[in-house]
């Protein structure tokens, strides 16, 4: 089944005729996802390489029957692209744009929960069902099909531990970036408890960093909630306090936030946490060879 | 948040006398009611009338320029009581999201370019994300998580990181370029760990970026560099045949780390 993309995805892309935009979805769809339309305010009836563009998504989702969106547009405008999809009646919306206010964030968030709709991002690298659909800029050429979920707040990293993984031979159910700003449309415990429903995922990796207590909440939540193994992994250790390091939200504030909490909410919960993200794939092997046998 | 324990750090009145700490959650999409700052206030177990009032007074305020600026915080603290009853701020915090500076030009205005260090005031204005750091490895990467991660592998080879620095995803000459004067330009520097892992920026476009970049900027340092991911050996061959001596190619953070920390030596 996979979680949040896969067959069932039917893809329209905002922003899907600029630079970033049509290069990414060109790719999402060569991989095989379905994406249905594109949307750019004033170029409806234009196509992309046969992928027809609309001027808005409500046009997009009647024509097409699209679920779900991506938003490729430029910062400033994407908090209205993510409420024109959502009052669309888009289902998923995928925020790959950097840079939204937080501000701006927190009232995207408290009106998309209520409706039930799951969004990634910003600032995400998206969504990868390997062998059924990329949403995003997830590289799919290093990932493989498998049983192993994979959810991060870091896009390389992923990439990173991915690739480490497809070296051990091992394979993902679904790769999910949740973005590093410091308010995020899904959290860690929202993508785990997707991992846990899904009868194609046995092992989860969980990649983490300094700043805030996503971390330390979604420990709590493996040892309530989850049957299903978890290996962790957390970025920063060397950082010091108070400086942010690259994403919005990786930032050390006094005593909180810091890798070592988080490593150690996720031992206290029974989670093996890798200190390079080599180790944390060779757990992840580890533990889902004792899965199979 | 309201406390009567003011002057403090406000994560110690937190820690220690968490009874004392009136917290309030408000739904930005409901906004700021008075009704909200009456719990705060109450809660606070703050009793005059006339401190109540003039409280009520300055939340509503404080929380409309919290909102209206895009601040990622507001304190005032210490806020305090006049002999003749009237509550004053003596001292605030206020922070303000940088994502949001682009609708705020008279807060942008405001930016001390003195209050960073030197390096990190060049590479801002070259585009490059950077944190000067104490040690002696430079660290180059692409990915805030995989730099973060960098980092910590240096620190665990026995050395110690002089910067974080984040390329971002692509890894263009000029980028390169930019980024690695910025971090030779650190006197403490003896080494350079160029970690890159390589999606659908293809690893061998990488590595002749890193040709270009070598040649154009002159740079004297011992540079060790890990290329991993799409088309990586491809990309490690152009780095190991291009006669570069001072360039050491290693195929993972662990053994690049291990190179890098030792060269600083």
């Amino acid at each position: 089944m996979a979680i949040i993309v896969g067959n069932e995805t039917k893809l329209v892309v905002q922003g899907a005729t600029g630079r970033e935009g049509s290069f990414h979805t060109l790719r999402n769809r060569d991989y095989g996802t379905d994406v249905v339309a594109g949307v750019t305010p004033g170029k409806g009836g234009q196509d992309l390489d046969g992928i027809p563009i609309f001027d808005t998504v409500a046009e997009a989702v009647d024509e097409t029957g699209a679920n779900t969106s991506m938003v490729f547009v430029p910062a400033r405008f994407a908090a209205d692209a993510i409420y024109e999809g959502v009052d669309a009646g888009i289902e998923t919306v995928i925020c790959i744009a950097e840079g939204l206010p937080a501000h701006e964030m927190l009232r995207i968030f408290n009106y998309v929960k209520p409706r039930g709709i799951t969004m990634l991002g910003p600032n995400c690298p998206g969504a990868l069902s390997p062998g059924k659909a990329n949403v995003g800029i997830i590289p799919a050429e290093i990932f493989r099909e498998g049983r192993i979920g994979l959810v991060s707040r870091s896009g390389t990293l992923t990439y990173q531990i991915g690739h480490e993984l497809t070296q051990l031979g091992l394979g993902n159910s679904t790769i999910v970036g949740i973005g590093g700003d410091p308010v995020v449309g899904s959290s860690f415990i929202d993508v785990l408890a997707r991992f846990e429903a899904d009868d194609e995922t046995e092992v989860v990796v969980m990649v983490g960093e300094i700043g805030g207590a996503e971390e330390e909440k979604a420990a709590e939540f493996i040892g309530a909630e989850m049957t299903k193994p978890v290996v962790g992994y957390i970025a920063g250790f060397s950082a010091p306090p108070g400086k942010t390091m690259g994403h919005a939200g990786a930032i050390i504030s006094g005593a909180a936030g810091t890798a070592e909490g988080k490593k150690e909410a996720l031992e206290a919960h029974g989670v093996r946490v890798g200190t390079t993200p080599t180790e944390a794939a060779e757990l992840a092997a580890e533990v889902a060879g004792a899965v199979r046998a | 948040m309201l406390t009567t324990e003011g002057g403090i750090e406000i994560e110690q009145v937190a820690e220690e006398t968490p009874e004392k700490l009136a917290r309030l959650h408000v739904d930005p999409l409901e906004g700021y009611q008075p009704h909200q700052a009456r719990r705060l206030i109450y809660g606070a177990g703050i009793e005059d009338p006339n401190e109540q009032k003039q409280l009520l007074d300055i939340i509503g305020k404080l929380y409309a320029c919290f909102v209206g600026t895009d601040a990622m915080l507001c304190e005032i603290n210490p806020l305090i009581v006049t002999p003749e009853g009237e509550v004053r701020a003596l001292d605030s915090k206020f922070t303000v999201d940088d994502n949001a500076l682009y609708k705020h030009p008279d807060i942008a205005e405001m930016r001390d370019p003195e209050s960073v260090p030197p390096e990190e005031r060049a590479a801002r204005e070259r585009g490059v994300t950077y944190v000067k750091l104490d040690g002696e490895v430079g660290i180059l990467g692409n990915g805030a998580g995989l730099v973060m991660s960098t980092l910590d592998v240096i620190t665990l080879a026995g050395g110690r990181p002089a910067n974080f620095c984040d390329l971002g995803g692509g890894g263009d000459a000029q980028g390169v370029v930019d980024a690695l004067e910025v971090i030779s330009g650190d006197p403490q520097v003896r080494s350079i760990f160029f970690n890159i892992f390589g999606g659908i920026t293809r690893t061998d476009e990488v590595a002749r970026g890193i040709l270009a970049a070598l040649e154009r900027s002159g740079i004297e340092h011992p540079i060790v560099v890990r290329l991993d991911g799409t088309n990586a050996e491809e990309g490690r061959r152009i780095l190991a045949e291009s006669g570069q001596d001072k360039l050491y190619v290693e195929p993972t953070m662990i053994e690049g780390a291990n190179r890098a920390v030792k060269l600083a030596r």
